[in-house]
């Protein structure tokens, strides 16, 4: 059965001028009072109602430079352009960027509404327009009823729509979400996942969109911002990202479960794990010692190959994860589709499908091509 | 039903406590203020003299705009010095400055003095002999003394002076207290609406540290009722009875004349004006919190 689905005639929203402002960061570099550098020198350049997620480990960076974006810090050097104007300079204040915080930072005092109308009536909006907007906002996020509460009879979700809309009723330059969802519950996460990417598609604006969690990123981004150590890994589309990770690093971080690594060393004819085991060659030029990296999904069961025994099953209803031990690689995970055949205990072989595996140096951790 | 029961077993201690240390006194002060009792000689009769006695006195009306306005000017400033150094300690915690600690330690050192010799610094500094601190530092700089102590208008302003100077310190504490508890994040938050520090003094920080501010407008105009100590020792209550407020005038009245029996009908007046001034903080401060 042959399904053709129609691209769109135009894209839906981004055909429109642009709500939101370029940003261009060059150099940027943030040090704190000891220890090395929170962000060591960072560039990146966003299109106006560009979807930017920065990701990585705890300590990567990656809120630093969102503070620094925000004006919540001082660069140490490098520049900070939105709109193509420096605003190092400015204050938090002046450059007209909205921000959604991990904890909300609802004010307690204030009721919903006149959280929402803060920013608004600080920039000097009568107090007229600022309640239309606020109810606009609040209609966008069906917030209507809550108006007249306080922050705190409500819930974490409710917490959370409030702090987006404090942050789009002003229609800011910039969008920054200092990982949003991570004090919500799985489900709601998801749901306000969805939701931060319909307001997207909605309202489109530059956003930045800060995160540990590679789901998350993959999910949201239009493309993703991989940090380590203060530095970008690497950036990409997240199918860019997936598929061609620029080194071990960013291939371990992106992709659950994550990706099996092994040493080798690699000839014309074949690449020799460290146990022996003799796998086909990849097609690449390079000869010598690798790290051979394997996803889920390129290995599977087959008559010959890798012996294995399974260990544990994860069936998560459309697909299984299977965790299977093995001389040759250690444990490995494998996606499979549902067996329920399969018990832990099994044993079988496992095919790794070489035209699918990643190569990077073992020194560098850079990718090999 | 017998959770209720349950709930006097805990209440009991504090009770007793309570009642011995705080409800027995008072009691024995409303008694004491409807007897005929001296220093002297032990009760002989109950009656209504004492009252008689204490509110017929011409000097009451005075004693009373004394102390209204002692306690006016005194817990405003309190309030203010202390949440100006509370929030210049906090700056100077957060920009890392040296020598955070030895302020408050110096501010603190005023509270630790105790009253009377509090009244005697501020005499020798406001002293218009020639040793006068004060008045010494105005002529250096050209400037004709003042006469601190000795004129009505300017001794009343005097006793201000020092209470304040004492007491700013509890004020600091508790509001330097406050304000650390006041989750930065608002601020940030704050700045990124677009708040100037004005408004984020205004529209975060007091509202935040309104409990605070109930709290110490509470026990401030309490402290400051009954204050005589200090202005024992800096003026005696004079010059007349300008400075004479009305925790001084029980003092006098029955540590100098002897009338413990008047001395008390007065001292249920003061406990009178601090339970309303209490009631009428909380009925306004709390309304609006709960707006």
């Amino acid at each position: 059965m042959n399904v053709t689905i129609q691209a769109p005639q135009t894209a839906p929203m981004h055909d429109k001028t642009p709500q939101g402002a370029t940003l261009r960061l060059r150099d940027l570099v943030k040090r704190f009072a000891s220890g090395p550098p929170a962000v060591a020198g960072i560039n990146l350049d966003m299109a106006a109602d560009e979807f930017v997620v920065l990701v990585g480990p705890s300590g990567c960076g990656k809120s630093t430079t969102l503070r620094l974006i925000a004006g919540l810090e001082t660069a140490t050097s490098g520049d900070i352009e939105i709109a193509g104007k420096r605003v190092n300079d400015q204050g938090a204040a002046q450059r007209d960027v909205a921000m959604v915080f991990q904890n909300y930072a609802l004010y307690p005092h204030m009721t919903v509404a006149q959280n929402i109308a803060f920013g608004l009536r600080r920039r000097g909006v009568s107090r007229a327009e600022a309640k239309a907007a606020v109810a606009e906002a609040a209609r966008a996020l069906e917030l209507t009823d809550l108006m007249h509460r306080m922050p705190g009879d409500l819930s974490g979700g409710q917490k959370q729509r409030v702090a987006m809309g404090r942050a789009i009723v002003r229609n800011p330059r910039l969008f920054l979400f200092d990982e949003p969802l991570s004090n919500l519950d799985a489900r709601l996460r998801l749901t306000m996942r969805t939701e931060i990417k319909r307001m997207h598609a909605r309202v489109p604006t530059t956003t930045i969109y800060v995160t540990h969690d590679q789901t998350e990123a993959m999910t949201m981004a239009d493309r993703v911002v991989v940090m380590n150590a203060g530095r970008i890994e690497q950036i990409g589309t997240p199918m860019e990202i997936y598929n061609t990770p620029v080194s071990r690093f960013v291939a371990e971080f992106i992709g659950a479960p994550a990706m099996t690594f092994a040493d080798g060393v690699l000839t014309d004819t074949a690449l020799t794990l460290g146990n022996g085991l003799r796998l086909p060659a990849p097609a690449t030029p390079h000869r010598g010692p690798v790290t051979l990296g394997l996803r889920p999904e390129a290995l599977r069961l087959a008559s010959t190959g890798l012996p294995a025994r399974l260990e544990l099953l994860e069936p998560l209803g459309a697909e299984t994860l299977a965790l299977w031990q093995t001389d040759a690689l250690g444990p490995v995970w494998v996606r499979l589709n549902p067996r329920p055949d399969l018990r832990p205990g099994a044993t079988g072989c496992l095919q790794p499908d070489m035209t699918r595996a990643h190569l990077f140096d073992p020194q560098t951790g850079q990718r090999l091509t | 039903m017998t959770g209720d029961r349950r709930i006097w077993l805990w209440f009991t201690p504090v009770l007793l406590v309570l009642g011995g240390v705080f409800l027995i006194p008072v009691a024995d002060v409303i008694r004491f203020s409807f007897s005929d009792a001296t220093l002297l000689r032990p009760v002989t009769g109950y009656g209504l003299d004492g009252y008689a006695s204490a509110y017929g006195d011409d000097s009451l009306p005075v004693i009373l705009r004394n102390t209204g306005l002692f306690t006016l000017l005194s817990v405003v400033s309190l309030q203010a010095m202390g949440l100006a150094i509370a929030l210049l300690l906090v700056r100077g915690d957060r920009r890392g400055l040296w020598g955070m600690g030895l302020l408050r330690t110096i501010v603190l050192a005023a509270w630790v003095i105790p009253g009377i010799a509090n009244g005697l610094i501020w005499q020798m500094l406001l002293s218009e002999a020639p040793f006068g601190a004060v008045n010494s530092l105005l002529r250096l700089i050209g400037l004709a003394p003042v006469a601190w102590l000795s004129d009505p208008g300017n001794a009343m302003l005097s006793a201000v002076i020092a209470n304040v100077w004492q007491g700013s310190a509890f004020s600091m504490i508790v509001f330097y207290a406050a304000r650390r508890a006041v989750d930065p994040v608002l601020y940030e938050a704050a700045a990124v609406d677009g708040a100037s520090p004005t408004a984020q003094f205004l529209f975060i920080t007091i509202p935040q540290m309104r409990g605070a501010i109930l709290v110490n407008t509470i026990l401030v105009t309490i402290q400051t009722l009954n204050t005589f100590d200090t202005i024992l020792a800096l003026t005696g209550g004079g010059p007349g009875r300008a400075t004479e407020v009305l925790s001084l005038n029980i003092f006098n009245r029955v540590f100098y004349s002897y009338d413990l029996g008047g001395g008390s009908a007065l001292a249920v007046l003061l406990l009178a004006i601090s339970m309303m001034l209490t009631l009428v903080y909380l009925a306004v401060l709390m309304r609006k919190g709960t707006r």
